[in-house]
Protein backbone atom coordinates (compact mmCIF):
# COMPACT_ATOMS: atom_id res chain seq x y z
CA UNK A 1 0.00 0.00 0.00
CA UNK A 2 2.96 2.53 0.89
CA UNK A 3 5.05 1.51 -2.13
CA UNK A 4 1.91 1.95 -4.50
CA UNK A 5 1.23 5.21 -3.15
CA UNK A 6 4.79 6.22 -3.16
CA UNK A 7 4.82 5.39 -6.79
CA UNK A 8 1.53 7.58 -7.46
CA UNK A 9 3.44 10.34 -5.82
CA UNK A 10 6.64 9.86 -8.31
CA UNK A 11 4.38 9.65 -11.08
CA UNK A 12 2.47 12.93 -10.49
CA UNK A 13 6.18 14.67 -9.24
CA UNK A 14 7.36 13.67 -13.27
CA UNK A 15 4.23 14.64 -14.87
CA UNK A 16 4.54 18.32 -13.21
CA UNK A 17 8.02 18.53 -14.62
CA UNK A 18 6.79 17.18 -18.29
CA UNK A 19 3.82 20.40 -17.85
CA UNK A 20 4.49 22.89 -20.04
CA UNK A 21 6.29 26.15 -18.59
CA UNK A 22 3.56 29.26 -18.55
CA UNK A 23 3.94 31.73 -21.25
CA UNK A 24 4.71 29.05 -24.36
CA UNK A 25 4.22 25.79 -24.73
CA UNK A 26 7.63 24.17 -24.95
CA UNK A 27 8.95 20.65 -24.98
CA UNK A 28 12.38 19.15 -24.06
CA UNK A 29 14.22 17.24 -26.37
CA UNK A 30 17.00 14.37 -26.47
CA UNK A 31 20.41 16.48 -26.99
CA UNK A 32 22.30 17.69 -23.37
CA UNK A 33 19.03 18.04 -22.10
CA UNK A 34 18.91 21.98 -22.20
CA UNK A 35 17.20 22.28 -25.66
CA UNK A 36 13.62 23.71 -25.07
CA UNK A 37 11.68 23.29 -28.41
CA UNK A 38 9.17 25.99 -28.71
CA UNK A 39 5.85 24.44 -30.13
CA UNK A 40 4.62 27.22 -31.96
CA UNK A 41 5.16 30.55 -33.08
CA UNK A 42 3.60 33.29 -35.07
CA UNK A 43 1.30 31.13 -36.04
CA UNK A 44 3.34 28.22 -37.13
CA UNK A 45 3.18 25.07 -34.88
CA UNK A 46 5.77 22.63 -34.66
CA UNK A 47 4.64 19.08 -36.35
CA UNK A 48 5.85 15.50 -35.22
CA UNK A 49 9.18 14.53 -33.84
CA UNK A 50 12.79 15.85 -34.04
CA UNK A 51 14.27 14.18 -37.49
CA UNK A 52 17.73 12.88 -35.67
CA UNK A 53 20.83 12.36 -37.78
CA UNK A 54 23.83 11.28 -36.00
CA UNK A 55 27.46 11.18 -37.40
CA UNK A 56 27.71 10.58 -41.02
CA UNK A 57 24.09 9.85 -41.41
CA UNK A 58 23.81 13.39 -41.66
CA UNK A 59 24.92 13.21 -45.94
CA UNK A 60 21.18 11.70 -45.85
CA UNK A 61 19.66 15.20 -44.65
CA UNK A 62 21.91 17.38 -46.54
CA UNK A 63 24.03 15.35 -49.55
CA UNK A 64 27.71 17.08 -49.52
CA UNK A 65 27.22 20.15 -47.51
CA UNK A 66 27.48 17.33 -44.47
CA UNK A 67 31.23 17.33 -45.12
CA UNK A 68 31.57 20.92 -44.07
CA UNK A 69 29.70 19.77 -40.47
CA UNK A 70 31.92 16.69 -39.92
CA UNK A 71 34.91 18.81 -40.59
CA UNK A 72 34.03 21.01 -37.15
CA UNK A 73 33.42 17.20 -35.25
CA UNK A 74 29.55 17.01 -36.13
CA UNK A 75 28.13 14.87 -33.17
CA UNK A 76 24.35 15.36 -34.02
CA UNK A 77 21.05 17.06 -35.80
CA UNK A 78 17.71 17.88 -34.76
CA UNK A 79 15.55 19.08 -37.19
CA UNK A 80 11.68 20.14 -36.80
CA UNK A 81 9.72 21.77 -38.86
CA UNK A 82 6.99 23.99 -38.21
CA UNK A 83 3.36 24.71 -40.35
CA UNK A 84 1.09 26.70 -40.60
CA UNK A 85 -2.37 26.73 -42.69
CA UNK A 86 -1.94 28.25 -46.63
CA UNK A 87 1.81 29.25 -45.48
CA UNK A 88 5.34 27.50 -46.45
CA UNK A 89 6.66 25.53 -44.00
CA UNK A 90 9.55 26.89 -41.54
CA UNK A 91 12.58 24.60 -41.13
CA UNK A 92 14.44 24.47 -37.86
CA UNK A 93 18.33 22.40 -37.68
CA UNK A 94 19.54 22.66 -34.18
CA UNK A 95 23.68 20.75 -34.69
CA UNK A 96 25.32 19.67 -31.48
CA UNK A 97 28.70 20.24 -32.36
CA UNK A 98 32.33 18.41 -30.61
CA UNK A 99 33.39 21.43 -29.07
CA UNK A 100 32.22 25.60 -28.95
CA UNK A 101 35.19 26.10 -30.85
CA UNK A 102 33.50 23.54 -33.52
CA UNK A 103 29.98 25.82 -32.87
CA UNK A 104 31.88 29.00 -33.75
CA UNK A 105 34.11 27.73 -36.62
CA UNK A 106 30.67 26.06 -38.77
CA UNK A 107 28.83 29.77 -37.92
CA UNK A 108 31.88 31.90 -38.89
CA UNK A 109 33.00 29.61 -42.13
CA UNK A 110 29.77 30.51 -44.03
CA UNK A 111 29.18 34.79 -42.53
CA UNK A 112 27.95 37.09 -44.72
CA UNK A 113 24.35 38.74 -43.73
CA UNK A 114 24.14 41.18 -40.61
CA UNK A 115 24.00 40.48 -37.08
CA UNK A 116 21.10 39.36 -35.61
CA UNK A 117 21.65 39.48 -31.87
CA UNK A 118 20.56 36.17 -30.95
CA UNK A 119 22.91 33.38 -29.16
CA UNK A 120 26.62 34.09 -29.00
CA UNK A 121 27.15 34.93 -32.31
CA UNK A 122 24.54 35.05 -35.46
CA UNK A 123 23.06 36.38 -38.70
CA UNK A 124 20.37 36.77 -40.49
CA UNK A 125 19.33 37.22 -44.21
CA UNK A 126 17.17 35.97 -46.91
CA UNK A 127 14.76 34.51 -44.10
CA UNK A 128 17.09 32.79 -42.81
CA UNK A 129 18.70 33.03 -38.85
CA UNK A 130 22.26 31.18 -38.62
CA UNK A 131 24.05 30.91 -34.49
CA UNK A 132 25.99 29.25 -32.57
CA UNK A 133 25.81 29.12 -28.84
CA UNK A 134 27.60 27.07 -26.75
CA UNK A 135 28.23 23.51 -28.58
CA UNK A 136 25.23 24.25 -30.56
CA UNK A 137 25.01 25.66 -34.27
CA UNK A 138 21.15 26.51 -35.30
CA UNK A 139 19.88 27.26 -38.98
CA UNK A 140 16.03 28.18 -39.36
CA UNK A 141 14.76 29.49 -42.79
CA UNK A 142 11.41 29.61 -44.19
CA UNK A 143 10.56 27.77 -47.22
CA UNK A 144 8.66 31.17 -48.14
CA UNK A 145 8.66 34.89 -48.21
CA UNK A 146 7.13 37.91 -45.76
CA UNK A 147 7.80 39.61 -42.87
CA UNK A 148 5.30 37.64 -40.84
CA UNK A 149 7.07 34.36 -41.42
CA UNK A 150 10.83 35.85 -40.90
CA UNK A 151 9.18 37.14 -37.64
CA UNK A 152 8.28 33.57 -36.71
CA UNK A 153 12.26 32.29 -37.88
CA UNK A 154 13.78 34.59 -34.88
CA UNK A 155 11.12 34.26 -32.34
CA UNK A 156 12.30 30.24 -32.71
CA UNK A 157 15.76 30.98 -32.84
CA UNK A 158 15.22 33.20 -29.57
CA UNK A 159 13.46 30.72 -27.40
CA UNK A 160 15.77 27.88 -28.77
CA UNK A 161 18.97 30.39 -27.68
CA UNK A 162 17.49 30.96 -24.26
CA UNK A 163 16.89 27.08 -23.93
CA UNK A 164 20.34 27.01 -24.28
CA UNK A 165 21.99 27.07 -21.20
CA UNK A 166 26.15 26.23 -21.35
CA UNK A 167 27.64 29.57 -23.30
CA UNK A 168 31.19 28.83 -24.88
CA UNK A 169 34.32 30.75 -25.73
CA UNK A 170 35.66 31.58 -29.54
CA UNK A 171 38.59 29.57 -29.85
CA UNK A 172 41.70 31.58 -27.83
CA UNK A 173 43.97 31.11 -31.12
CA UNK A 174 41.95 33.68 -32.96
CA UNK A 175 43.60 36.61 -30.33
CA UNK A 176 46.77 35.43 -31.52
CA UNK A 177 46.15 36.85 -35.49
CA UNK A 178 48.12 40.00 -36.18
CA UNK A 179 45.25 42.77 -36.04
CA UNK A 180 46.97 44.97 -37.57
CA UNK A 181 45.55 45.50 -41.69
CA UNK A 182 43.86 42.25 -40.90
CA UNK A 183 40.54 42.61 -43.84
CA UNK A 184 37.21 42.82 -41.80
CA UNK A 185 35.43 39.18 -41.07
CA UNK A 186 37.79 37.43 -42.82
CA UNK A 187 39.54 35.67 -40.03
CA UNK A 188 38.60 31.47 -39.64
CA UNK A 189 38.63 28.71 -37.67
CA UNK A 190 39.30 25.65 -39.10
CA UNK A 191 40.04 21.94 -38.54
CA UNK A 192 40.33 20.54 -41.89
CA UNK A 193 42.62 20.91 -44.77
CA UNK A 194 40.10 20.70 -47.36
CA UNK A 195 38.03 23.54 -46.04
CA UNK A 196 41.79 25.56 -45.91
CA UNK A 197 42.62 25.24 -48.88
CA UNK A 198 39.01 26.63 -50.25
CA UNK A 199 40.02 29.85 -48.58
CA UNK A 200 43.75 30.23 -48.27
CA UNK A 201 45.67 27.34 -50.77
CA UNK A 202 48.68 25.64 -49.04
CA UNK A 203 49.07 22.23 -50.94
CA UNK A 204 46.57 19.89 -52.45
CA UNK A 205 47.90 17.39 -49.65
CA UNK A 206 47.64 17.56 -46.24
CA UNK A 207 51.21 18.23 -45.58
CA UNK A 208 50.61 20.34 -42.34
CA UNK A 209 49.04 17.09 -41.00
CA UNK A 210 45.59 19.30 -39.93
CA UNK A 211 43.62 16.82 -38.19
CA UNK A 212 40.43 16.35 -35.77
CA UNK A 213 42.72 17.30 -32.70
CA UNK A 214 44.61 20.43 -34.49
CA UNK A 215 43.70 23.53 -34.20
CA UNK A 216 43.92 26.02 -37.39
CA UNK A 217 43.21 29.73 -37.25
CA UNK A 218 43.87 32.40 -40.63
CA UNK A 219 42.62 35.58 -41.74
CA UNK A 220 43.53 37.98 -44.96
CA UNK A 221 45.82 41.10 -45.07
CA UNK A 222 45.41 44.37 -46.65
CA UNK A 223 48.69 44.99 -48.59
CA UNK A 224 46.90 45.85 -51.81
CA UNK A 225 47.23 43.32 -54.49
CA UNK A 226 48.67 40.38 -53.24
CA UNK A 227 46.46 37.70 -51.02
CA UNK A 228 48.20 37.75 -47.90
CA UNK A 229 47.65 35.44 -45.06
CA UNK A 230 48.66 34.55 -41.88
CA UNK A 231 48.00 31.17 -40.91
CA UNK A 232 48.18 29.97 -37.24
CA UNK A 233 48.28 25.95 -36.08
CA UNK A 234 48.07 24.79 -32.32
CA UNK A 235 48.98 20.88 -32.68
CA UNK A 236 48.61 18.61 -29.83
CA UNK A 237 52.24 18.18 -29.70
CA UNK A 238 55.66 20.38 -30.28
CA UNK A 239 56.43 17.41 -32.26
CA UNK A 240 53.77 17.61 -34.23
CA UNK A 241 54.57 21.06 -35.12
CA UNK A 242 58.14 19.99 -36.27
CA UNK A 243 57.29 18.08 -38.42
CA UNK A 244 54.41 20.32 -40.31
CA UNK A 245 57.04 22.97 -40.23
CA UNK A 246 59.61 20.65 -42.14
CA UNK A 247 56.87 19.48 -44.70
CA UNK A 248 55.96 22.90 -45.25
CA UNK A 249 59.72 24.13 -45.48
CA UNK A 250 60.30 21.53 -48.24
CA UNK A 251 56.94 22.29 -50.00
CA UNK A 252 57.79 25.86 -50.30
CA UNK A 253 61.49 25.56 -50.48
CA UNK A 254 62.03 27.69 -47.84
CA UNK A 255 65.67 28.76 -47.35
CA UNK A 256 67.76 28.64 -43.94
CA UNK A 257 65.94 31.90 -42.97
CA UNK A 258 62.48 29.74 -43.20
CA UNK A 259 61.84 32.67 -46.20
CA UNK A 260 60.95 32.07 -49.59
CA UNK A 261 60.26 34.23 -52.53
CA UNK A 262 57.47 33.11 -55.54
CA UNK A 263 55.78 35.92 -58.29
CA UNK A 264 56.98 39.01 -56.06
CA UNK A 265 55.63 38.14 -52.87
CA UNK A 266 57.64 36.33 -49.93
CA UNK A 267 56.43 33.64 -47.62
CA UNK A 268 57.57 32.57 -44.10
CA UNK A 269 56.91 30.18 -41.13
CA UNK A 270 58.27 28.90 -37.99
CA UNK A 271 57.34 27.43 -34.93
CA UNK A 272 56.47 28.46 -31.09
CA UNK A 273 56.18 25.58 -28.75
CA UNK A 274 53.47 23.74 -30.46
CA UNK A 275 52.47 26.21 -32.99
CA UNK A 276 52.99 26.28 -36.19
CA UNK A 277 53.24 30.20 -37.83
CA UNK A 278 53.02 30.97 -41.57
CA UNK A 279 53.05 34.18 -43.28
CA UNK A 280 51.60 33.64 -46.84
CA UNK A 281 52.33 36.29 -50.08
CA UNK A 282 53.44 39.26 -48.22
CA UNK A 283 54.55 41.85 -50.84
CA UNK A 284 58.17 42.27 -48.58
CA UNK A 285 60.50 40.54 -47.00
CA UNK A 286 60.09 42.81 -44.45
CA UNK A 287 56.19 42.55 -43.87
CA UNK A 288 56.54 38.81 -43.32
CA UNK A 289 59.05 39.03 -40.93
CA UNK A 290 57.24 41.77 -39.36
CA UNK A 291 53.91 39.39 -39.06
CA UNK A 292 55.28 36.27 -38.29
CA UNK A 293 56.76 38.43 -35.14
CA UNK A 294 53.28 39.52 -34.24
CA UNK A 295 51.69 36.63 -34.27
CA UNK A 296 54.55 35.07 -32.07
CA UNK A 297 54.42 37.96 -29.60
CA UNK A 298 50.73 37.21 -29.00
CA UNK A 299 51.07 33.78 -28.73
CA UNK A 300 54.12 34.55 -25.85
CA UNK A 301 51.41 36.97 -24.42
CA UNK A 302 48.67 33.90 -24.70
CA UNK A 303 50.91 31.67 -22.82
CA UNK B 1 21.53 2.16 -89.36
CA UNK B 2 22.25 2.67 -86.11
CA UNK B 3 24.96 5.19 -85.25
CA UNK B 4 27.06 4.41 -82.54
CA UNK B 5 29.49 7.17 -80.52
CA UNK B 6 32.33 4.98 -81.48
CA UNK B 7 31.49 5.31 -85.10
CA UNK B 8 31.35 9.35 -84.30
CA UNK B 9 35.36 9.34 -82.66
CA UNK B 10 36.64 7.34 -85.17
CA UNK B 11 35.51 9.71 -87.38
CA UNK B 12 33.41 7.03 -89.91
CA UNK B 13 30.40 9.56 -89.44
CA UNK B 14 31.97 12.93 -90.20
CA UNK B 15 32.17 15.87 -88.87
CA UNK B 16 28.76 17.43 -90.07
CA UNK B 17 26.77 14.64 -88.17
CA UNK B 18 28.87 14.45 -85.10
CA UNK B 19 28.27 18.13 -84.64
CA UNK B 20 24.31 17.78 -85.16
CA UNK B 21 24.54 14.81 -82.27
CA UNK B 22 26.04 17.33 -80.06
CA UNK B 23 29.22 15.48 -79.73
CA UNK B 24 32.81 16.69 -80.00
CA UNK B 25 33.34 16.58 -83.58
CA UNK B 26 36.78 15.32 -84.10
CA UNK B 27 38.55 16.37 -87.85
CA UNK B 28 41.08 18.98 -89.61
CA UNK B 29 39.02 21.20 -88.47
CA UNK B 30 38.43 22.64 -84.77
CA UNK B 31 36.10 20.62 -82.31
CA UNK B 32 33.09 21.67 -81.42
CA UNK B 33 30.47 20.62 -79.15
CA UNK B 34 26.23 21.61 -79.77
CA UNK B 35 24.36 22.22 -77.14
CA UNK B 36 20.24 23.19 -76.77
CA UNK B 37 18.78 25.95 -74.79
CA UNK B 38 14.77 25.49 -74.40
CA UNK B 39 12.91 28.28 -72.72
CA UNK B 40 9.00 28.67 -72.16
CA UNK B 41 7.66 31.67 -70.32
CA UNK B 42 4.93 29.47 -68.86
CA UNK B 43 7.00 26.18 -67.31
CA UNK B 44 6.98 27.46 -64.40
CA UNK B 45 3.86 29.51 -62.47
CA UNK B 46 3.48 32.15 -60.69
CA UNK B 47 3.63 29.78 -57.46
CA UNK B 48 6.69 28.35 -58.57
CA UNK B 49 4.86 24.72 -59.78
CA UNK B 50 6.42 23.73 -62.29
CA UNK B 51 3.94 22.92 -65.42
CA UNK B 52 4.73 19.02 -66.62
CA UNK B 53 3.01 19.62 -69.72
CA UNK B 54 4.78 22.32 -70.71
CA UNK B 55 8.46 20.73 -69.36
CA UNK B 56 7.62 17.75 -71.88
CA UNK B 57 6.97 19.64 -74.95
CA UNK B 58 10.36 21.49 -73.90
CA UNK B 59 12.43 18.49 -73.76
CA UNK B 60 10.41 16.96 -77.15
CA UNK B 61 11.59 20.12 -78.80
CA UNK B 62 15.44 19.88 -77.67
CA UNK B 63 15.90 16.69 -78.14
CA UNK B 64 14.49 16.72 -81.88
CA UNK B 65 16.58 20.17 -81.86
CA UNK B 66 20.01 18.30 -81.15
CA UNK B 67 19.55 15.18 -83.36
CA UNK B 68 18.11 17.17 -86.30
CA UNK B 69 14.83 15.73 -85.85
CA UNK B 70 11.67 16.70 -87.26
CA UNK B 71 9.78 14.47 -84.83
CA UNK B 72 10.82 14.15 -81.19
CA UNK B 73 10.43 10.26 -80.89
CA UNK B 74 12.21 9.92 -83.73
CA UNK B 75 15.46 11.89 -82.07
CA UNK B 76 14.67 9.62 -78.55
CA UNK B 77 14.85 6.25 -80.89
CA UNK B 78 18.43 7.34 -82.13
CA UNK B 79 19.74 7.70 -79.12
CA UNK B 80 18.39 4.29 -77.43
CA UNK B 81 17.92 0.95 -78.12
CA UNK B 82 14.18 -1.12 -76.87
CA UNK B 83 16.63 -3.60 -75.16
CA UNK B 84 18.54 -0.85 -73.61
CA UNK B 85 18.54 -0.76 -69.63
CA UNK B 86 18.22 3.18 -68.77
CA UNK B 87 19.31 4.36 -65.72
CA UNK B 88 18.03 7.88 -65.05
CA UNK B 89 20.61 9.84 -62.90
CA UNK B 90 18.56 12.32 -60.81
CA UNK B 91 19.40 14.92 -58.08
CA UNK B 92 17.59 14.64 -54.73
CA UNK B 93 18.89 17.52 -52.96
CA UNK B 94 15.80 18.63 -50.74
CA UNK B 95 16.24 22.75 -51.76
CA UNK B 96 16.58 22.16 -55.40
CA UNK B 97 15.82 18.78 -56.73
CA UNK B 98 15.70 17.47 -60.39
CA UNK B 99 11.84 18.35 -60.59
CA UNK B 100 9.93 14.84 -61.11
CA UNK B 101 7.92 16.57 -63.97
CA UNK B 102 11.47 16.09 -65.90
CA UNK B 103 11.96 12.95 -64.49
CA UNK B 104 8.30 11.94 -65.46
CA UNK B 105 8.64 13.33 -69.27
CA UNK B 106 12.21 11.37 -69.64
CA UNK B 107 10.41 8.57 -68.42
CA UNK B 108 7.47 8.79 -70.61
CA UNK B 109 9.33 9.01 -73.60
CA UNK B 110 11.80 6.27 -73.27
CA UNK B 111 8.33 4.08 -72.50
CA UNK B 112 7.09 5.69 -75.76
CA UNK B 113 9.87 4.22 -77.82
CA UNK B 114 9.43 0.76 -76.41
CA UNK B 115 12.02 0.48 -73.52
CA UNK B 116 9.80 -1.47 -70.60
CA UNK B 117 9.33 0.06 -67.41
CA UNK B 118 11.01 -2.73 -65.50
CA UNK B 119 14.23 -2.23 -67.23
CA UNK B 120 14.59 1.96 -66.72
CA UNK B 121 14.67 3.54 -63.10
CA UNK B 122 15.19 7.28 -61.17
CA UNK B 123 17.53 7.32 -58.81
CA UNK B 124 20.00 9.18 -57.04
CA UNK B 125 22.17 8.39 -53.93
CA UNK B 126 22.96 4.71 -53.64
CA UNK B 127 23.58 4.45 -57.69
CA UNK B 128 26.88 2.98 -57.29
CA UNK B 129 25.13 -0.02 -55.95
CA UNK B 130 21.68 0.11 -57.42
CA UNK B 131 20.94 -3.16 -58.91
CA UNK B 132 19.65 -1.73 -62.47
CA UNK B 133 22.11 1.15 -62.61
CA UNK B 134 25.00 -1.78 -62.33
CA UNK B 135 23.02 -3.56 -64.84
CA UNK B 136 22.43 -0.79 -67.13
CA UNK B 137 23.87 0.00 -70.75
CA UNK B 138 22.30 3.52 -71.59
CA UNK B 139 22.24 6.54 -68.84
CA UNK B 140 20.15 9.68 -68.67
CA UNK B 141 21.65 12.21 -66.53
CA UNK B 142 19.37 15.34 -65.27
CA UNK B 143 19.80 17.75 -62.76
CA UNK B 144 19.51 21.77 -61.59
CA UNK B 145 22.66 24.08 -62.12
CA UNK B 146 23.19 25.62 -59.31
CA UNK B 147 26.37 27.22 -56.93
CA UNK B 148 28.13 24.45 -54.90
CA UNK B 149 30.31 24.60 -52.01
CA UNK B 150 32.56 22.15 -53.27
CA UNK B 151 32.63 22.72 -56.84
CA UNK B 152 31.59 26.34 -57.26
CA UNK B 153 28.82 25.16 -59.63
CA UNK B 154 26.43 21.96 -59.45
CA UNK B 155 26.90 20.38 -62.29
CA UNK B 156 26.34 17.41 -64.90
CA UNK B 157 29.70 16.14 -63.96
CA UNK B 158 29.53 16.19 -60.49
CA UNK B 159 25.76 14.35 -60.62
CA UNK B 160 28.15 11.29 -61.18
CA UNK B 161 29.83 11.61 -57.95
CA UNK B 162 27.39 9.23 -56.46
CA UNK B 163 28.52 7.15 -58.71
CA UNK B 164 31.54 6.77 -56.20
CA UNK B 165 30.86 5.01 -52.94
CA UNK B 166 32.63 7.42 -51.36
CA UNK B 167 31.35 11.07 -52.54
CA UNK B 168 33.62 13.30 -50.29
CA UNK B 169 36.62 11.49 -51.75
CA UNK B 170 36.03 13.82 -54.78
CA UNK B 171 35.75 17.18 -52.51
CA UNK B 172 39.21 18.42 -52.26
CA UNK B 173 41.26 20.77 -54.44
CA UNK B 174 37.55 22.39 -55.88
CA UNK B 175 35.94 18.65 -57.15
CA UNK B 176 38.84 18.71 -59.73
CA UNK B 177 38.70 15.40 -60.65
CA UNK B 178 34.98 14.60 -60.97
CA UNK B 179 35.58 13.71 -64.65
CA UNK B 180 37.49 10.44 -63.30
CA UNK B 181 33.59 9.30 -62.15
CA UNK B 182 32.75 9.59 -65.46
CA UNK B 183 36.22 7.04 -66.54
CA UNK B 184 34.89 4.06 -64.35
CA UNK B 185 33.52 0.95 -66.00
CA UNK B 186 29.53 1.70 -64.38
CA UNK B 187 29.37 4.65 -66.68
CA UNK B 188 31.84 5.09 -69.09
CA UNK B 189 30.36 5.72 -72.32
CA UNK B 190 27.01 5.00 -71.08
CA UNK B 191 25.40 8.31 -71.12
CA UNK B 192 22.99 8.97 -74.27
CA UNK B 193 21.39 11.97 -73.12
CA UNK B 194 22.46 14.90 -70.79
CA UNK B 195 19.92 17.91 -69.42
CA UNK B 196 21.24 20.12 -67.18
CA UNK B 197 17.43 21.62 -65.43
CA UNK B 198 17.78 25.68 -65.60
CA UNK B 199 14.44 26.52 -64.32
CA UNK B 200 15.22 27.86 -61.37
CA UNK B 201 18.95 27.95 -61.02
CA UNK B 202 20.57 29.20 -58.18
CA UNK B 203 23.20 31.29 -59.38
CA UNK B 204 25.28 32.74 -56.24
CA UNK B 205 25.21 31.14 -52.27
CA UNK B 206 28.25 30.83 -50.09
CA UNK B 207 29.51 28.08 -47.38
CA UNK B 208 27.66 24.76 -45.94
CA UNK B 209 24.23 26.69 -45.91
CA UNK B 210 24.08 26.03 -50.10
CA UNK B 211 20.53 27.25 -50.68
CA UNK B 212 19.56 30.85 -50.72
CA UNK B 213 16.17 31.55 -52.29
CA UNK B 214 17.73 35.36 -52.87
CA UNK B 215 19.87 34.43 -55.74
CA UNK B 216 16.92 32.07 -57.04
CA UNK B 217 15.76 32.88 -59.98
CA UNK B 218 13.30 31.95 -62.86
CA UNK B 219 15.11 31.18 -65.88
CA UNK B 220 12.62 28.68 -67.20
CA UNK B 221 14.85 26.66 -68.94
CA UNK B 222 16.55 23.71 -69.69
CA UNK B 223 20.19 22.80 -71.67
CA UNK B 224 20.34 19.36 -73.41
CA UNK B 225 23.24 17.58 -75.32
CA UNK B 226 25.26 14.57 -75.34
CA UNK B 227 28.63 16.48 -73.82
CA UNK B 228 28.40 16.81 -70.31
CA UNK B 229 31.46 19.56 -70.61
CA UNK B 230 29.50 21.92 -72.70
CA UNK B 231 26.65 21.97 -71.18
CA UNK B 232 28.11 22.28 -67.92
CA UNK B 233 30.38 25.18 -69.66
CA UNK B 234 27.24 27.10 -70.72
CA UNK B 235 25.50 26.42 -67.13
CA UNK B 236 28.36 28.16 -65.19
CA UNK B 237 28.60 30.88 -67.29
CA UNK B 238 24.66 31.51 -67.23
CA UNK B 239 25.34 31.75 -63.54
CA UNK B 240 28.17 33.97 -63.81
CA UNK B 241 26.33 36.10 -66.25
CA UNK B 242 23.36 36.20 -63.93
CA UNK B 243 26.47 37.43 -60.68
CA UNK B 244 27.39 40.40 -63.08
CA UNK B 245 23.79 41.26 -63.76
CA UNK B 246 22.40 41.14 -59.94
CA UNK B 247 25.81 42.73 -58.64
CA UNK B 248 27.47 44.70 -60.94
CA UNK B 249 30.46 42.08 -60.82
CA UNK B 250 31.40 38.32 -60.89
CA UNK B 251 31.49 37.86 -57.05
CA UNK B 252 33.24 34.74 -56.27
CA UNK B 253 31.87 31.80 -55.45
CA UNK B 254 33.56 29.88 -52.38
CA UNK B 255 35.23 27.64 -55.64
CA UNK B 256 36.00 27.91 -58.91
CA UNK B 257 34.21 25.82 -61.15
CA UNK B 258 37.65 23.91 -62.28
CA UNK B 259 36.19 20.96 -62.76
CA UNK B 260 35.03 21.71 -65.91
CA UNK B 261 38.02 22.31 -68.03
CA UNK B 262 39.68 19.67 -65.74
CA UNK B 263 37.12 17.12 -67.23
CA UNK B 264 38.37 18.70 -71.13
CA UNK B 265 41.86 18.72 -70.53
CA UNK B 266 42.65 16.00 -68.51
CA UNK B 267 39.84 13.24 -69.07
CA UNK B 268 39.02 14.59 -72.93
CA UNK B 269 35.23 13.95 -71.66
CA UNK B 270 34.04 17.16 -74.13
CA UNK B 271 34.70 20.81 -74.65
CA UNK B 272 34.91 23.43 -72.33
CA UNK B 273 35.89 26.44 -74.57
CA UNK B 274 32.74 28.23 -74.94
CA UNK B 275 33.74 29.89 -77.78
CA UNK B 276 33.68 26.49 -79.66
CA UNK B 277 30.45 25.33 -78.44
CA UNK B 278 27.26 26.27 -80.51
CA UNK B 279 24.17 27.07 -78.45
CA UNK B 280 21.01 26.39 -80.38
CA UNK B 281 18.27 28.42 -78.98
CA UNK B 282 14.80 27.08 -78.66
CA UNK B 283 11.82 29.10 -77.79
CA UNK B 284 11.36 32.26 -75.29
CA UNK B 285 14.66 34.05 -74.78
CA UNK B 286 14.27 37.52 -73.06
CA UNK B 287 16.93 38.04 -70.66
CA UNK B 288 18.21 34.69 -71.87
CA UNK B 289 21.90 36.07 -71.31
CA UNK B 290 24.32 33.28 -73.20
Amino acid sequence: MLAKGRKALFVVIACLFLLPRPGFAVETQGMDGTIDWPSDAGGWKKTGDSATYRGKAIFDYIDGAGEVFLAYNFKELFVNRFEREGRPAIIAEVYEMGTPEDAFGVFTWDRQDPDAGIGQGSEFGGGMLRFWKGRHFVSIYGEGEGNEQEQAVLEIGRRLASSMVAEGEPPRLMEALPGNRQVADSARFVRSHVLLNQRCFIAQENILGLEADTEAVFARYDYGKPRTFVLLVAFPTQGKAASAFAAFKKSYKLDARGMAEAQGTWTTATTEGRHLIIALHAPEKGTADQLIDAARTKLKEER
Amino acid sequence: MKITRRDFLKGTAGLAAATALGLPAKGKAEETAKVVLVRDQDVVGSDGAIKGDVLQRMLDEGVAKLLDRKEPLEAWQALFRKSDVVGIKSNSWRNLPTPPEMEEAIRRRLLDIGISGENMAVADRGVYSHPLFLRATALVNTRPVRSHHWSGVGTLLKNYIQFVPSPSDYHPNACADLGRIWTLPVVKGKTKLNCLVALTPQFYGRGASFFDKRYVWPYRGIILGIDPVAIDAVGAELLRLKRIAAFGEDRPLDVEPIHIAEADRKYHLGISDLKRIQIVKVGWMEESLV
